[in-house]
């Protein structure tokens, strides 16, 4: 049977009744030739056809798909139904929108921030190998030279490629002077790096093996597609054309495709150059090169068919101890680790917020589901009349099912499509809540429509029961009488119990947790930092954009803290390589007189590079000793601070802080760093969480010419950005900040956005949860009422006080919730220990926050069922006498 | 006209003869339902009594499989008919069937009558 023809049956149905027609006028002839009379001919002719409507199924059948033409018929009569009962198709419509949605918006943040593999093909063989690590800190990067030795002897990888971090001046008029020079954010990279990712040229070509083969030699860059959209407007006659790099001329030879969003989440990079051109990028020249103890480099690769991932390690577990042992001096403690490449990209946020953010999200899904199985119940209910006389005149009851479900379906696509616009809609503002610059690149893509699909799916199965439950009460309608319809109902009513309780439970528990995040969010708002970020302006400069060499930089930034500092209403000024909560990086440490139980002598450790008035102008306290100097520059010994954490750690133990002092620390390099003062502990990366070593150096030593100016304002800092600007201005005009901000901004953004976000989110669950338990036990209770109308007419024409009536009814929605609720609070005792570690201290026992929940719950029941109370009682008993 | 009601078993077996009796009826050129009708019944000399109503649908069959094509014309006395016609694959189906039915009947025959074929 063809499907056009079945598509066609109509028209050939047409075609068959003319067909036969014909052949009656035939027959009907040769009969008047006979000498039969026109009337008598005819009826003889039909009698001889038999019956032309029964031919006519009989074909008709044969073209008729049976499935596809009742699925049609299911599904107009479903619209149909649905559109007489607008107001019930819309509230379920919405309620499962708003649990597709809030499902597949949440799915698609932390699906994007998470478990997404890198855009790039076959991205299950890319794995990441740390070098660095030494056996204390495990994780870390690689140097140049070790991967030259890496990659010429290892087996095991198709492709070995390195990159680094880079940021530049770029300036795409070409040659051209005046035309402002843009900050722009990339990465150095091996020449296979695109070949070892599988990523083609967008646009031109890739780097070619021999582009990485002598220092300085190839000035070639590749634009990130996102760079090239916005700044370059798209310019597809790019390729070929120069641009400048930090003042150096780079021909543009391509650009990535689209789709490729660069090797970590949080960032894309605007351009990508070969390692060998550093000398033009790096303060440091070459020293990249020739250096196997310059460690800046990570390091991915793409594992040869059938190798696994342990044959790697071992292989490369094997090379490094080789390195080891004929590097000493460099590369002592240093194992290589090899881990899938998104291990890393996830490894760094073992944070649960994701897993919680999605469990909470499908506890909304499935109050959402149970709260249309009520809906749905009710519906059968009111509809039982009609059901049952389709029943009686002989409709099978698995068809009768089968209508029900196709409702059911045409409601939860519908409420899929409502969904995914709602989630649309979410995400953008998900991305408004996060920090800038680069958040994941969130969208509704195949996975998360799955996600959406399999929500909407599980919906369906919900409706599955009362579909089930009300053709069965409507047989028991039709073969016994309607007392005994009411036991098989007392059965649907447990059902609607267990819906209605079940939603008064998971609402209690996503109410807790929303409770408790709020609550950890206003106690991580008062958390003390360590240092003070009220009134703090920051300015990011790096006059090596503009060429200014080392030496020049450094004079330039001490210069600008002398002229700063002298503006009045600025109480210190000072600057410093990092900003906490913003970046920040570690270094190879080791502390004279300190192993590491393992015996190592190395322990990676927190920096940062810091000049004199920094602890002053950050309002972090000196426990003893003293600040830097601008006496401790490169002709002085070499000094350091450390944190109380540090010294505690490796020195002094429970003593007195001040024998930390004159403590030697040093570098790969050793060189003796003299401790000469111990900083009161404060946050670098995270707000309530326990500090770790750090120890700061002076910037007039070790200084990078990237560093971030700190000023403490007596009035509101944003007020001294045109100040400043205009004595930077004065110092060198070319140099413009990279980055203007305030320590108070920094630490909302990146300190408590995380926090921020999860309480307005799981708030936001919270009270969709309650409102959909609410909108359900209303409609529960209501129901109840509407079936007890005669009984409390009964009740009240015999004389029930209105007050015993009403008392009646509350109580009986009080007892639908209060088993809910004791469920819902004995399984959130049980969970929000796993929330633990994201509640600053907050106990996730706390009681004021289950005491005020279940507050809450009692309250929205006592409403939900006053309503239809009061409607009851206004039922004048001889109508509801009446009723039957 | 001694028309008893068919069982079912019988129209089942009956159902692949009328096919073949429809592309015979064929075979000399195209015809219309009443044509074929009658010309099965006269050929059979009546034995064979077509119910005509059940004709339509074997045609229908019969063209959905590709063995007869069906076109409008103007029949003998001037009226719209729908002719049929056969096809190769309906050329080539009749052969093979008539074959086939012809293995039949012989092998019928021979049960039946098994002293005949012995004196043969």
């Amino acid at each position: 049977m063809s499907l056009s023809r079945y598509l066609r049956r109509l028209r050939w149905d047409a075609e068959r009744a003319a067909e036969l027609e014909s052949y009656i006028e035939t027959e009907a002839a040769r009969q008047m030739e006979c000498g039969m009379s026109p009337a008598e001919a005819r009826a003889a002719a039909r009698r001889k056809l038999g019956n032309p409507t029964l031919i006519r199924e009989a074909i008709y059948e044969m073209n008729t798909v049976a499935f596809l033409d009742s699925l049609w018929r299911d599904l107009r009569l479903a619209v149909r139904n649905l559109l007489r009962n607008r107001s019930f198709a819309i509230v379920v419509v919405l309620t499962l929108a708003l649990g597709i949605g809030a499902n597949t918006a949440i799915f698609s943040v932390v699906d994007g921030a998470m478990f997404r593999p890198l855009s790039v093909p076959d991205a299950r063989h890319l794995v990441a190998i740390d070098t660095a690590a030494s056996r204390e800190t495990r994780f870390g990067n690689s140097s140049w030279l070790d991967w030259l030795d890496l990659r010429q002897r290892s087996r095991s990888f198709q492709e070995l490629a390195i990159f680094d971090h880079v940021s530049a001046s770029l300036n795409p008029a070409g040659a051209a002077s005046g035309v402002a020079a843009q900050f722009v954010r990339g990465l150095m990279v091996s020449g296979n790096f695109f070949s070892t990712l599988g990523v083609p040229a967008g646009l031109g070509r890739t780097f070619l093996p021999e582009e990485d083969k002598v220092p300085g030699r190839d000035p070639v860059v590749v634009l990130g597609y996102g760079f090239w959209k916005n700044a370059l407007g798209a310019d597809t006659g790019i390729v070929g054309k120069q641009v400048r790099l930090n003042g150096h001329s780079f021909t543009v030879i391509g650009v990535t495709p689209e789709w490729f969003t660069g090797v970590e989440l949080f960032q894309r990079p605007d351009f990508y150059v070969p390692v060998m051109m550093t000398s033009v990028l790096s303060p440091n020249g070459d020293g990249l090169l020739v250096n196997r103890s310059w460690r800046s480099f990570e390091m991915d690769g793409r594992l040869r068919p059938g190798v696994t991932l342990a044959r790697a390690q071992a292989e490369v577990t094997v090379l490094m101890r080789d390195l080891e042992r004929r590097h000493p001096d460099t590369n002592k403690n240093c194992v290589g680790i090899v881990r899938y490449e998104m291990e890393r990209r996830t490894e760094g946020s073992n944070s649960p917020a994701p897993t919680i953010l999605l469990a909470l999200v499908v506890l909304v899904l499935l109050i959402a589901c149970a709260n249309v199985a009520s809906l749905m119940m009710a519906r059968a209910f009111s509809r039982l009349r009609e059901t049952s006389t389709q029943l009686a005149m002989g409709a099978s009851r698995l068809r009768l099912v089968r209508q029900f479900l196709t409702e059911t379906i045409v409601l939860a696509v519908l409420g899929l499509g409502a969904g995914l616009l709602m989630a649309a809609a979410c995400i953008r503002e998900f991305a408004a809540l996060l920090p800038p610059e680069g958040s994941p690149l969130f969208r509704i893509d195949g996975r998360a429509l799955a996600w959406a699909s399999s929500a909407a799916l599980v919906s369906i199965l919900f409706g599955l029961a009362p579909a089930i439950l009300s053709v069965r009460d409507a047989w028991a309608a039709v073969a016994t009488t309607r007392t005994a319809v009411s036991v098989h109902f007392a059965f649907s009513g447990l059902m609607r119990r267990v819906l209605i309780g079940g939603q008064v439970a998971l609402s209690v528990v996503l109410l807790i947790a929303a409770g408790l995040f709020s609550r950890a969010f206003v106690r991580a708002e008062g958390l003390d930092l360590g240092f003070r970020p009220d009134h703090v302006l920051l300015v990011e400069l790096d006059p090596s954009l503009q060429g200014l060499s080392p030496q020049r930089s450094a004079l330039f930034h001490r210069q600008l803290v002398e002229r700063v500092t002298a503006i009045s209403g600025v109480r210190s000024a000072s600057f410093a390589a990092w900003v906490p909560f913003v970046n920040g990086d570690s270094w190879d440490l080791s502390i004279d007189g300190y192993t590491t139980p393992r015996g190592d002598r190395f322990v990676d450790t927190m920096t940062d590079r810091v000049a004199p008035g920094y602890f002053a102008t950050m309002g972090i306290p000196l426990l003893c000793g003293r600040e830097f100097r601008w006496q401790d520059d490169k002709k002085a010994p070499l000094v350091a601070i450390v944190n109380e954490a540090l010294a505690r750690k490796y020195m002094i133990g429970q003593g007195s802080i001040e024998k930390a002092l004159g403590h030697i620390l040093r570098l790969r390099e050793g060189i003796p760093i003299q401790v000469v003062g111990v900083a009161a502990d404060s946050s670098v990366d995270g707000i309530g969480r326990p500090v770790g070593p750090v120890f700061y150096l002076s910037a007039m030593q070790m200084g990078d010419p990237k560093m971030t100016l700190h000023v403490r304002t007596s009035g509101d800092p944003g007020a001294f950005v045109p100040l400043v600007r205009s004595q930077i201005a004065a110092l060198n005009p070319e140099i413009v900040p990279t980055r203007v901000d305030t320590l108070d901004h920094v630490v909302t953004q990146r300190g408590l956005a995380g926090t921020r976000l999860l309480a307005v989110l799981t708030g936001g669950f919270g009270v969709l949860g309650l409102i959909l338990a609410i909108v359900g036990l209303y409609g529960v209770v209501s129901f109840m009422v509407g079936r007890r109308t005669q009984e409390i007419g009964v009740r009240m024409a015999l004389g029930a006080a209105r007050g015993r009536v009403l008392r009646m009814i509350i109580g009986n929605g009080l007892a639908l919730v209060s088993a809910g609720l004791v469920v819902g609070l004995a399984v959130s005792l049980a969970v929000t220990r796993l929330m633990s570690s994201l509640l600053f201290g907050i106990s996730p026992w706390d009681i004021a926050t289950f005491a005020s929940i279940g507050a809450v719950l009692v309250l929205a029941a006592i409403a939900a069922s006053a309503i239809p109370a009061m409607r009851a009682m206004r039922v004048d008993p001889m109508t509801a006498l009446r009723y039957e | 006209m001694a028309r008893t009601p068919k069982p079912s078993r019988e129209s089942e077996l009956l159902q692949g003869t009328l096919d073949l009796l429809v592309l015979r009826t064929l075979a000399p050129g195209p015809a219309h339902g009443h044509t074929i009708a009658h010309v099965i019944e006269t050929r059979s000399e009546d034995v064979l009594q077509v119910e005509h109503g059940s004709l339509y649908p074997a045609l229908h069959r019969l063209e959905d499989r590709g063995w007869i094509a069906s076109f409008w014309g103007t029949s003998e006395n001037n009226r719209k008919a729908r002719y049929y016609r056969l096809t190769a694959a309906g050329r080539k189906q009749l052969a093979e069937q008539t074959g086939r039915w012809e293995q039949l009947v012989a092998a019928i025959g021979r049960v039946l009558n098994p002293a005949a074929e012995e004196n043969t």
